[in-house]
Formats: structure tokens, C-alpha cells, sequence
């Protein structure tokens, strides 16, 4: 593995939690994450800092190795991450969902961005669930284009 | 609107009239950029969102209406990292399309390959000298007799002469002198020895000189030969060539042939050790091929041989059957200098317990000349200049004072000359540099100038030289260099 990525490796009941601390570049090594009698995976993503197309490939050709039956899943997701969930098809495999994910919200009345993590359970009809400013409770403008950063949530990925 | 395709593609694009008002930007600039379509939108102006290339953007626009126009490659500060990328632009219509192609994997995956490719440069190069020093180590004992015995007499006269200053009726004035002679001489060789050991440990500017092969060959095995008496193991040299003239790095070549020789008394040496019958010799061969373009060297021996599963293994980086004792890189070595030589090495021919014959290969003078001067070949419209001698150092003087000047200089020696395959080359003089030609040598020049149009002609024997067929002019007859040298500088510019 290189020295700018490391990975948080624990085991609990039949799910095996991977923690991204770092950047997904064409160093990355994945040799680390072995399943094993897992049968749910997850990944979190809360500390990966960059990906470049280097490292989707990688994480593409990893995906491909791992067993069909095991259910994956993506926690934690930054923008980053899930703007390359919605340009390149295969980041997400068949056997993969996105469970939460942060999502860029913008505040009219203080002028300040916020990044707020959401459940895609919350999302409906690719539209963004209402979001109140923490400072002064006002509701929030997303701020980014729905049907595009939400676009991971179709079928079509 | 009118751009909404522009929404499926993953590459950033922005769309603007010909101020550069944004009338559309699309989603993968945002993410690009890493800021929100809002923030990007409140910008108005693509010069905002590039301050840096505000210059650039306005040119780019002015030159689009031509062609697509292309920015110079800028580095862009996003919020997660520096990107490296170019501007392309391109009307349509009343609106201008942006596209920005991001280089930064590209660069960075380039500049990785160098950096690693610098690496593994140096480590090859440290690998070549660690293999040289140990080789050094080797020689080193061998040296040593080298010295021992110049040393002995400088040592020996250096009593002498003490004696001498003691009682100056010991020894005359006239005996004095041989003795100063001698110690001067050993004391010189002694220098040739370290010299030599000098050139072969340190790295050294590449400088190729024309040289007699047979003198270099001879020098290799009075160096080594002490080793061979002390293992009692004959070593014969033979050469095939009164005068073999090729273009090399002299200590580059003598290292291989002492590789080979030292490989050889190895194999015998071993043969000795397996009580195998006979006495051991090692043979080293000079010969030319038969087009006469090519020197061979073999080194012959009646050692151990070289197993038929391993022949091709032994030119192996690392790949050594000394065990402990090889560094596996001598036959690396050699391959890799002779290819700089366009030579070749390979094991001609081997069997267990019988010897090996390993041939080396090495261009005679034209082939080497000519690739000498390919650059000016390619043009084609150079002077071609044919220097016909024995002497080497006539070779280089020639070849340092041509080397500026646009002319074509191909050299070989009387015995190469191949008329045939020089009369696919440019030549528009001849310029002979013998000592003594017979009249087969005659001959021959005169085959080259049924070819090619013989201007000059020079030779010591003044009733063939005067042959009507050859214009002769005076000018080597006293191995005047700088003489023969104004004379080739004025034929170029005459032809010019």
C-alpha cells in the first residue's frame, strides 16, 4: 500500500468495515481487504481525501474480484466520491449501494456552505431533503444540481 | 437550452459570448473546479474563473475563428488539489465553446516513469561499477607484478647513480646514460600501469580514437599474461591482420578482451581442478570476415566449456558460474559496450569439458566511419572525403580536424579496401596516406577510381605516384599533419 492511503480494517458478526484514510490513486493497493467468510462489506469513505481516474480503475478492477454474494456498502461518501459514482459507470458494482453520503447545501441568509450528510433513504423524486442552516435555522439552498449529484440513486449507474 | 448535451459529458466546458459573459457552463466543470454551479455562475465572466489567463482567454477567442485554439498548459489551484491543464476554444455560432483538458494524471504518471526510470538508471550504473571495482580487485595482484618488476630496476639504477655521486670514477659518463635510460623507462611503465588502472575504474567522457586492434590485443594479454604463467596456462595470440585500424574507446574494448581472456583462464583453471587431460591453453584470434567490413576476435580456450542448458543464461545480468566469486556482469558488461561499439559478442561454440570459443565482432574503419558521420549522410549534400592508410594517428588527426566541417570522411586501411561497397557512398576524393604501396595497392585505388573520381594521390614511391591516371601532390611525404589537413579544408571549399 502506499504511504499517502491507509485502511482501517475491523470485523464484526459477518460484516467487515474498511475505513479510507487518504487518497484512491494508481499506488493504491488493495491486497489488504480480504472478505474472507464476510458477508457484507463496508466502506467508509468519511477520510478519503482524492480520487483520480488512476485510482476509479483500480477500485473498479477491485470491485470486479470480489465475491457477487457479498453485500457492499458505501458509508460516508464526500463529494468527491460521489461525483465519480455518477460519471463512471461500474464504481458502483450490481452487488454495491450508497447508504449515506454528504451533499453541498448553501445558507442565502449567513452566505456560508455546508456540507451535510444525508441518508439516501431521505432522497425522493431526485429532489434534496430540506435542510436547515445550524446557525440561524433558515432552510438551506442546495447547492449543486439534483438531478446530477443525485444521479447514483437511479437504477442506471 | 441549446447546450444541455453538454450536461452528459464528463469533460469540463464552459460556453460564452464573445466577451466572455458564461451563457452555459456544464456539471463536470463544477467538479473540476470543485465549486458549486452557483458560485461558478455568480463569476459572470470566464476571465473570473481564470484571472491568470485573462490575456490568454481574449487572444484564444481572437484566434478561434480561424481554428481551435489552444491555451499554453497553466497550473490551477482547485480546492482539493493543483491542477495541471489547457484551454481549448472554438466558436459556434455567435457563442464561444471552452473545453478544459486536465493533464494532471498524465503529468504526474509521466513524471513518476522518469523519476523511476532515473532510478533505475543510476542503479544500473552503480550495479556497472560495483562489477568493475570487483573485477579491479581481481587484477589487482596482477597489477602488482606489473609493478614489482619496473620498480626492481628503477631501484636497482637509482643504487647505481648513488654510487656514482659517491665515487664519480665508478661509472663513466657514457655508462650513466643507458642507466637513466632504463629507470626512465620502467618508471614509465609503471605510470602506463596506473594509468590504465585509472581509465578502467573511473567513468570517463566517451572518446573514441582510431586504433590498431592488433597493438590493443597485444597490450591485453601482456597484462594479464602474468596470470596465466603463475596457473601454467599457455595464452597465444595470433593475428590475422598486419594492420586492423578500428574506431574505438580503447580501454572499453581492452576491458571485454581481458573479461574473455580472464573467463577463459578461469575454465581452465577449473579443467585443471576436474583433472581433465591435456595442457591448458587460451587462444586469442584477430581475423576480418571475408567482406572485409568486419573485425572477429575469438578467445578460444580447452577449459570446462559451458553447458548447452546454460549458453544462453551466462550473458544474464547476475547470471554467473563462479559461484560467490562472479558478479555475474562481466559478459553484461562486454554486450553492452560492444553495442555501444555496434559490435557484437556471442559464444560461438562450446562443449563440456572440451573449451569454449566466445567471438567477439567490431566494424572495420568504414562501417565505423560512415556511422561516424551519418549525420551529415542524411543531408546529402556533403563532400565525401576516402582517407586510405595504415597509421591510426593520421585517422585522427583527420577525423579531429574534420569534424566541423561539412564533409563526409570515411577511412580504411589498404588491406580493407572494398570498391564495391564504397561505390555506394559519396565519394568525391581520394586522399592515400601509405608509406610504401605496391603496385597491387596500385590496383586497388585505381578499382576505387573506376568508381569515383580520384583527385589526390600520394605516395612514397614517386614513379608510381606519378601514374597520369592520378594527380599528385606533395603533401604527406613528410607526415606533415597540418600540411595534409589545409589541403583537405581547401578541397571542401573548392567543391563548394
Amino acid at each position: 500500500m502506499n504511504q499517502r492511503t491507509q485502511f482501517d480494517i475491523s470485523t464484526s458478526a459477518d460484516e467487515l468495515l474498511v475505513k479510507i484514510d487518504g487518497v484512491i490513486d494508481e499506488d493504491i493497493n488493495f491486497t489488504q481487504i480480504v472478505p474472507g467468510s464476510s458477508k457484507r462489506l463496508v466502506f467508509d469513505f468519511q477520510k478519503c481525501t482524492l480520487i483520480n481516474s488512476c485510482g476509479i480503475r483500480e477500485w473498479i478492477q477491485f470491485l470486479q474480484k470480489l465475491p457477487k454474494t457479498l453485500a457492499i456498502e458505501y458509508v460516508n461518501c464526500p463529494q468527491i466520491i460521489i461525483e465519480q459514482v455518477n460519471m463512471v459507470k461500474g464504481f458502483i458494482s450490481e452487488n454495491a449501494k450508497v447508504k449515506t453520503f454528504y451533499a453541498p447545501y448553501f445558507c442565502e441568509t449567513c452566505d456560508k456552505e455546508y456540507t451535510v450528510l444525508l441518508d439516501a433513504s431521505q432522497i425522493k423524486n431526485m429532489k434534496a431533503p430540506e435542510v436547515r442552516c445550524q446557525a440561524d435555522q433558515y432552510v438551506m439552498d442546495f447547492d449543486a444540481i439534483p438531478g446530477q449529484y443525485f444521479h447514483f440513486l437511479t437504477t442506471d449507474k | 437550452m441549446e447546450f444541455d448535451f453538454f450536461d452528459e459529458v464528463v469533460f469540463p466546458v464552459i460556453v460564452t459570448n464573445y466577451n466572455g459573459d458564461i451563457q452555459y457552463l456544464n456539471n463536470a466543470l463544477s467538479i473540476f473546479l470543485g465549486r458549486s454551479p452557483r458560485q461558478l455562475q455568480k463569476e459572470g465572466n470566464i476571465k473570473k474563473i481564470f484571472p491568470e489567463l485573462e490575456n490568454q482567454i481574449e487572444s484564444l477567442i481572437v484566434n478561434s475563428k480561424e481554428k481551435i485554439a489552444i491555451s499554453e498548459e497553466f497550473d490551477i489551484k482547485t480546492e482539493r488539489e493543483v491542477k495541471t491543464c489547457v484551454l481549448r476554444c472554438r466558436h459556434k455560432n455567435v457563442f464561444i465553446v471552452f473545453h478544459i483538458q486536465d493533464l494532471t494524471v498524465e503529468k504526474r504518471l509521466y513524471q513518476k516513469y522518469r523519476s523511476k526510470m532515473d532510478e533505475m538508471q543510476l542503479g544500473h550504473h552503480e550495479l556497472v561499477q560495483a562489477g568493475k571495482v570487483k573485477a579491479i580487485g581481481e587484477l589487482a595482484a596482477m597489477i602488482a607484478h606489473e609493478i614489482n618488476n619496473p620498480l626492481t630496476i628503477a631501484l636497482g639504477n637509482a643504487e647505481l647513480l648513488k654510487f656514482a655521486l659517491e665515487d664519480s670514477k665508478r661509472l663513466s659518463k657514457k655508462e650513466l646514460g643507458p642507466i637513466l635510460d632504463n629507470t626512465h623507462e620502467a618508471l614509465e611503465r609503471m605510470k602506463s600501469v596506473v594509468s590504465s588502472m585509472r581509465s578502467f575504474v573511473l567513468e570517463k567522457e566517451v572518446q573514441r580514437r582510431y586504433v590498431d586492434l592488433s597493438l590493443s590485443l597485444k597490450k591485453c594479454v601482456g597484462f594479464i599474461q602474468r596470470a596465466f604463467d603463475d596457473a601454467g596456462i599457455g595464452l597465444e595470440f595470433e593475428s590475422q591482420q598486419d594492420s586492423a585500424i578500428a574506431l574505438v574507446e580503447e580501454n572499453k574494448i581492452e576491458q571485454v578482451i581481458i573479461n574473455l581472456l580472464q573467463n577463459s583462464l578461469d575454465a581452465c583453471r577449473e579443467a585443471i581442478k576436474k583433472g581433465l587431460s591435456g595442457s591448458k591453453k587460451v587462444r586469442l584470434l584477430l581475423s576480418m570476415d571475408e567482406d572485409g567490413q568486419e573485425y572477429q576476435i575469438r578467445v578460444e580456450d580447452n577449459g570446462i566449456g559451458v553447458d548447452t542448458g546454460i549458453q544462453s543464461a551466462i550473458f544474464q545480468t547476475f547470471y554467473s558460474t563462479k559461484g560467490e566469486e562472479g558478479t555475474g556482469l562481466g559478459l553484461t558488461i562486454a554486450q553492452k559496450i560492444l553495442d555501444a561499439h555496434q559490435g557484437t559478442l556471442e559464444l560461438e561454440s562450446s562443449q563440456v569439458n572440451k573449451g569454449s570459443v566466445f567471438k567477439v565482432t567490431l566494424p572495420g574503419p568504414e562501417l565505423a566511419s560512415l556511422a561516424n558521420s551519418e549525420r551529415l549522410y542524411e543531408t546529402g549534400e556533403s563532400c565525401g572525403l576516402l582517407v586510405v592508410s595504415d597509421l591510426p594517428e593520421i585517422f585522427n588527426s583527420i577525423l579531429e580536424e574534420t569534424k566541423d566541417l561539412d564533409c563526409i570522411v570515411i577511412f580504411t586501411g589498404l588491406n580493407n579496401i572494398n570498391a564495391q561497397f564504397l561505390c555506394n557512398y559519396p565519394i568525391d576524393y581520394v586522399l592515400v596516406l601509405q608509406k610504401k604501396l605496391t603496385p597491387q595497392d596500385i590496383a586497388k585505388i585505381k578499382n576505387i577510381s573506376a568508381h569515383k573520381s580520384v583527385k589526390i594521390f600520394e605516395g612514397s614511391d614517386k614513379k608510381q605516384a606519378s601514374d597520369p591516371e592520378f594527380q599528385l601532390i606533395e603533401l604527406a611525404r613528410d607526415k606533415n599533419e597540418k600540411k595534409i589537413i589545409a589541403q583537405i579544408k581547401q578541397m571542401i571549399g573548392e567543391r563548394k
